[in-house]
């Protein structure tokens, strides 16, 4: 049973079309990655399902409740959890400060995202200015839990961390599709992404050029969609 | 909601004994406590501003709600004979009812057009104030504001003393810093210091950004209007220019002097800033330009604020130590 369904999106930046017709399904307890090239759409297509860039034409569903038009807050508590582009903390609070300021209630606690990662668990009263990338992706992937989603959407959550955290961040991953969260993924290392993902989502000029398998994406289509 | 830890707890405790203790000290010198309930109304407009400050926003309309709550109590007392008991909630009611119906389209406005916004509004009560002259008393204000006596029976508190008033400012800011505590150290005070630093990012965590910066305004405003029924009853006159837009301007430079980011950096900036100002008062002309001397230097001197004290003296301390 589909847990998110994105139809057919459009969405703009002022006067500016970004998608021009963007679908995807993602399943309960699945893993989707959604990739293309730079500038294809794929943060746009998180915004818009987050309400951040809202659609102007489509339909997005969640758990059977259309939420195009919802305002952000109103998806986050539908169940949509969001880790953003860019580590993005809030810098002026503490790492106990901001997974619990979002908190809410569900499986997902404080102990339990400390041992997600126990790195966080060291550093509770430590500014999120003043962790290492890593610890800040972290905290931005506990923060999310926190708020107990039923989707979780991790926008470049590896970009610019070193091998040994990325390999600390795909353990998280795999462990939390394990746990059965359906999980939106956007990155760009293929080899780490392929095989967590149980389907992928490829966007070309802002609209959905293939969908299929991790095991259908051929080296062929991954040469004329990713330029891998 | 998080617990005080011992450090904070010996220096707001330090901080209210010397208050409780500051008439005997000076020897109930009438002019000294003048400044000691002076000092009182600052630290709590210049808290309440600063709770307002902690969603990443400062309001110039701030003193002008706190006109609302001293014209309310004020107009309670000479329109209805009802004395500053009743004024003093009633005064509360009425500002956090209009700060509720202000912050409605006042809180969907940000950065520079919030401001731009609550100087309008400070302007617009100021004017009313001035302008309704039957009911507000125009531009001359209104006088023969008069304290409030507390019958318990067996002894009567006459607040015309100006001792007893002080004990009174006392207690009611202290109530005041006491509220805005709690709640910055409360989740709510995280989640306004979440939507500070990223409003989008907030919203996206599930957080009605909205819905918060709207309670946070309307609590801010109902307890400056506390502050400005208390101001009322203590001047015994009070007219539009009492709550015009320097007020509110130097809340605002109290927390930049004292400091941002705790709840001790608006009391201490309106601590010593107050003494400051009424240590200048004998330059008389040359006072505004020495208040400004004094805000410039502790600016460039003190980065960060009064607030940073403690942390530099622990700094030296540990630099000490490693040698």
């Amino acid at each position: 049973m589909s847990l998110l369904t994105v139809s057919g999106i459009e969405s703009w930046y002022g006067a500016s079309q970004a998608l021009f017709g963007v679908d995807l399904t993602v399943g309960e307890g699945e893993v989707v990655a959604l990739m293309g090239r730079n500038g294809m759409g794929k943060t746009t297509t998180i915004r818009s399902i987050c309400g951040l860039t809202p659609a102007r034409k489509g339909r997005i569903v969640f758990s059977g409740s259309d939420i195009t038009h919802q305002k952000s807050f109103r998806i986050a508590r539908a169940g949509i959890g969001l880790v953003p582009e860019g580590r993005r903390c809030f810098a002026n609070l503490d790492v106990s400060e901001n997974l619990v300021a979002t908190a809410r209630p569900g499986q997902w606690t404080l102990d339990a995202v400390i041992e997600l990662f126990p790195r966080l668990g060291e550093r509770l009263s430590q500014s999120a200015a003043t962790l290492s990338g890593g610890e800040q992706q972290m905290l931005a992937i506990g923060r999310a839990l926190m708020t107990n989603p039923r989707l979780l959407i991790l926008d470049e959550a590896t970009e610019g961390l070193a091998p040994v955290v990325r390999d600390d961040i795909w353990r998280a991953v795999r462990s939390l599709k394990q746990s059965g969260l359906s999980i939106l993924v956007v990155d760009k290392t293929l080899s780490e992404l392929m095989p967590v993902a149980d389907s992928c989502v490829v966007l070309e000029k802002g609209s959905t050029a293939w969908t299929g398998s991790p095991a259908d994406l051929t080296a062929e289509l991954q040469d004329r969609y990713l330029g891998v | 909601m998080t617990e005080i830890d011992l450090p904070h707890r010996i220096a707001w405790g330090a901080l209210l004994l010397v208050a409780l203790l500051a008439p005997i000290i000076v020897g109930f010198d009438p002019y000294l406590t003048h400044v000691g309930i002076i000092i009182a109304f600052n630290v709590a407009l210049a808290t309440t501003l600063w709770m307002i400050w902690s969603l990443g926003v400062i309001s110039f309309a701030h003193a002008g709600f706190m006109g609302v709550g001293a014209y309310a109590s004020a107009l309670v007392l000479h329109k209805l004979g009802l004395s500053m008991w009743f004024g003093l909630w009633i005064g509360a009611m009425v500002c956090g009812a209009l700060a509720l119906f202000i912050s409605l389209p006042l809180m969907r406005t940000r950065a520079v057009y919030f401001f731009m916004a609550s100087w309008a509004v400070g302007e617009v009560i100021k004017r009313n104030f001035a302008y309704f002259k039957d009911f507000f008393g125009g531009w001359d204000g209104i006088f023969d504001i008069k304290p409030p006596v507390l019958d318990l029976m067996f002894v009567q508190i006459d607040f015309a003393n100006r001792t007893a008033y002080y004990y009174l400012a006392l207690l009611f800011v202290s109530l005041t810093v006491w509220v805005v505590y709690r709640i910055n150290s409360s989740r709510t005070g995280m989640i306004y210091w979440a939507i500070h630093e990223n409003e989008l990012l907030a919203a996206h965590t599930g957080i009605n950004v909205f819905r918060h910066k709207v309670i946070c305004f309307t609590i801010a405003c109902t307890l400056v209007g506390i502050t400005g029924a208390l101001y009322a009853h203590y001047q015994t006159y009070i007219s539009p220019k009492s709550f015009d837009i320097w007020k509110s301007e130097f809340a605002l430079v109290h927390l930049i002097v004292g400091g941002l980011t705790t709840v001790g950096g608006p009391v201490a900036g309106a601590i010593s800033l107050t003494i400051v100002d009424e240590v200048l008062r004998a330059s008389g002309y040359f006072r505004t330009i020495f208040f400004g001397v004094v805000l410039i230097a502790s600016v460039l001197l003190l980065p960060g604020g009064l607030e940073t004290i403690p942390r530099r003296i622990r700094a030296i301390f540990q630099r000490d130590s490693h040698k």
